[in-house]
């Protein structure tokens, strides 16, 4: 087991975000969590990362319990995050963005070897002609394909993408998911991923979870999750009245 | 070329030492040029690397002073048994020099470790108290002369004799103004191409995203803040040697912090050249405009001041950057 959250719950004041959370993730699954705005996903990644610690239950990890570890251990464990609103360092280059990520992971032994796995990253990611720009000279979807390589690079073994694909055209998405499977295959890497489009994305993931006021309403395959009259009716049925 | 961003700085410490030893006449210009540069670079290594403000750097410069201060008055049986004027300079110059990065550095270890828990805006309103308590407590409990100061002519010239004081004032306190710049310059240049430039950069553009991806951002911080407080004395120590004198009330000054700001951001900030710039040209400006109209240069000096930034924000190296954008300037200036 690489991920288990036990008994999770985080209130913000009077409003409960996540309430009594319990999720194991295995090592090579690629899980997809859908749920309407104010389902309490990006508070359970936070959770996960270790920017918000729960109030409640225990998070563990590879048989450790990290409930208390700042990010930048977690980081050093294998977990990586690529953010939605995508926060690269602006004033350094697209190259030195990556760099930086695979200078500090702790899993990469060498300045050569983070210089080698830098350029093997964004030339996966497709930025690789655009490496001596200025991070912020990038176009948003760019800059997400950054936020892509930046977690990459630093050899996770756990990957929360915090909707990697929001905004972008369905040529960009098929191309940008099949990546990140094809890569999370190749690697052995577990991601999570909070996904937006989910009939067009959750195809991709081996797991589907739904998460709904703070609660795992579902945890199945993707195809049953998507088809249940649970989903269509909070999910698909909010999408029809806005 | 690895040293490639090197050589135009050296360059241009090269022409301020000839022009120094060339024509003596500009000695008091270079050596006021000399100071600013090596205030900016040191400086540079905190303010231009980690983005965070020090309202208190000048402790580490007056610091600086009183070693050099307290090494001269108290060196006299030290140097007994020395013959040699030249060994006897030099023992001066490095114990003194020595004594004064201790106290700086020992009080930027305590200021660092409290203040720089804090972010931005705190950690600038923390350390503004730090330059005028060290004052008040000099001046309060009358140590190291108190309010009196320290005054080391007298003391020069009994070890040194008339023309061994003019010497030490003169071409020895300039070459460690010089040479505490270049020594400044080249720290810089090792930080930012290394691993610690690049944890730098970054915690500069995002704290908190640094710090997720591994980077231990206090680390890092603590290390610019003490490395930019060592420079900071060795600069006092040459200062005292210049000046001769030590004031609390001018010593622990306000003023030169804020000038090393305007040094820093003029030339631009966090680059290697741009304190050298920075340098030359405030305290150009500033040595003329007192030459030409005493008494209210500031008046004219900081529209001026004003303006430049206004023409030139991310200074006059990140303008050099911008206009001329081939990749061989990006790579030559840094």
């Amino acid at each position: 087991m690489l991920l288990k959250l036990e008994n999770i719950s985080k209130s913000f004041g009077g409003i409960k975000a996540l309430n009594n959370i319990n999720l194991s993730i295995k090592e090579g699954e690629i899980v997809a969590i859908i749920g309407p705005n104010g389902a309490g996903k990006t508070t359970l990644f936070n959770i996960i990362n270790g920017i918000y610690k729960p109030d409640t239950g225990r998070i563990i990890y590879e048989d450790i319990d990290i409930t208390n570890f700042p990010p930048y251990k977690r980081s050093y464990l294998g977990i990586s995050r690529a953010f939605q609103i995508p926060k690269p360092f602006i004033s350094m280059s697209v190259k030195d963005n990556v760099l930086v990520a695979a200078l500090f992971s702790r899993r990469i032994p060498s300045i050569k070897e983070a210089e080698k796995e830098t350029e093997r990253v964004l030339k996966l990611v497709g930025l690789q002609n655009k490496s001596d720009m200025i991070a912020n000279d990038l176009t948003s979807p760019e800059k997400k394909l950054l936020e892509l390589a930046r977690s990459l690079v630093t050899k996770p073994k756990l990957l929360l993408l915090d909707e990697i694909v929001a905004g972008m055209p369905p040529s960009d998405i098929d191309n940008i998911m099949s990546l990140v499977v094809q890569v999370a295959n190749e690697e052995k890497i577990s991601v999570v991923a909070m996904v937006e489009h989910i009939i067009r994305t959750v195809k991709y993931a081996n797991r589907a979870i739904f998460l709904h006021q703070g609660q795992i309403l579902l945890d199945s395959s993707p195809d049953d999750v998507l088809n249940s009259d649970l989903v269509r009716n909070i999910y698909l049925g909010e999408v029809e009245h806005a | 070329m690895k040293y490639g961003p090197l050589i135009t700085p050296l360059i241009l410490y090269m022409i301020l030492i000839s022009i120094r030893y060339i024509n003596p006449q500009l000695s008091q210009l270079t050596s006021y040029i000399a100071f600013y540069v090596a205030l900016g670079q040191a400086f540079n290594i905190f303010l231009g690397l980690t983005g965070y403000v020090d309202f208190g750097y000048v402790a580490f410069m007056a610091l600086g002073m009183y070693g050099m201060a307290l090494t001269t008055v108290n060196i006299h049986n030290i140097l007994v048994g020395v013959i040699d004027q030249h060994l006897r300079i030099y023992l001066l110059v490095i114990m003194g020099t020595l004594l004064g990065i201790s106290f700086a550095v020992i009080l930027a270890s305590i200021v660092g470790s409290i203040a720089l828990r804090l972010r931005g805006a705190y950690f600038a309103i923390a350390t503004i108290g730090v330059n005028e308590g060290f004052r008040y407590l000099i001046e309060g409990s009358g140590m190291w002369r108190g309010s009196e100061g320290i005054i080391i002519a007298k003391d020069l010239i009994e070890l040194y004799g008339y023309e061994g004081m003019t010497y030490i004032s003169t071409e020895v306190a300039d070459l460690m103004l010089i040479t505490i710049g270049i020594i400044a310059m080249l720290i810089t240049y090792v930080i930012i191409t290394s691993k610690m430039g690049y944890a730098l950069a970054a915690l500069r553009d995002d704290e908190d995203t640094a710090k997720i991806f591994g980077i231990n951002t206090t680390k890092y911080k603590v290390f610019a803040f003490i490395i930019s407080a060592a420079l900071a004395g060795m600069l006092g120590a040459a200062k005292m040697l210049k000046d001769q004198a030590v004031f609390p009330p001018q010593a622990f000054s306000i003023m030169y912090t804020v000038e090393a700001i305007v040094v820093v951001i003029l030339g631009g900030i966090g680059t290697v050249i741009g304190p050298l710039i920075g340098g030359v040209l405030y305290s150009l400006l500033k040595y003329y405009l007192t030459v030409i109209i005493p008494g209210i240069q500031l008046l004219l000096l900081a529209p001026i001041l004003i303006i430049v930034i206004l023409a030139f924000p991310s200074g006059i190296v990140g303008f050099i950057k911008k206009v001329f954008k081939s990749n061989r300037v990006k790579r030559l200036v840094i």
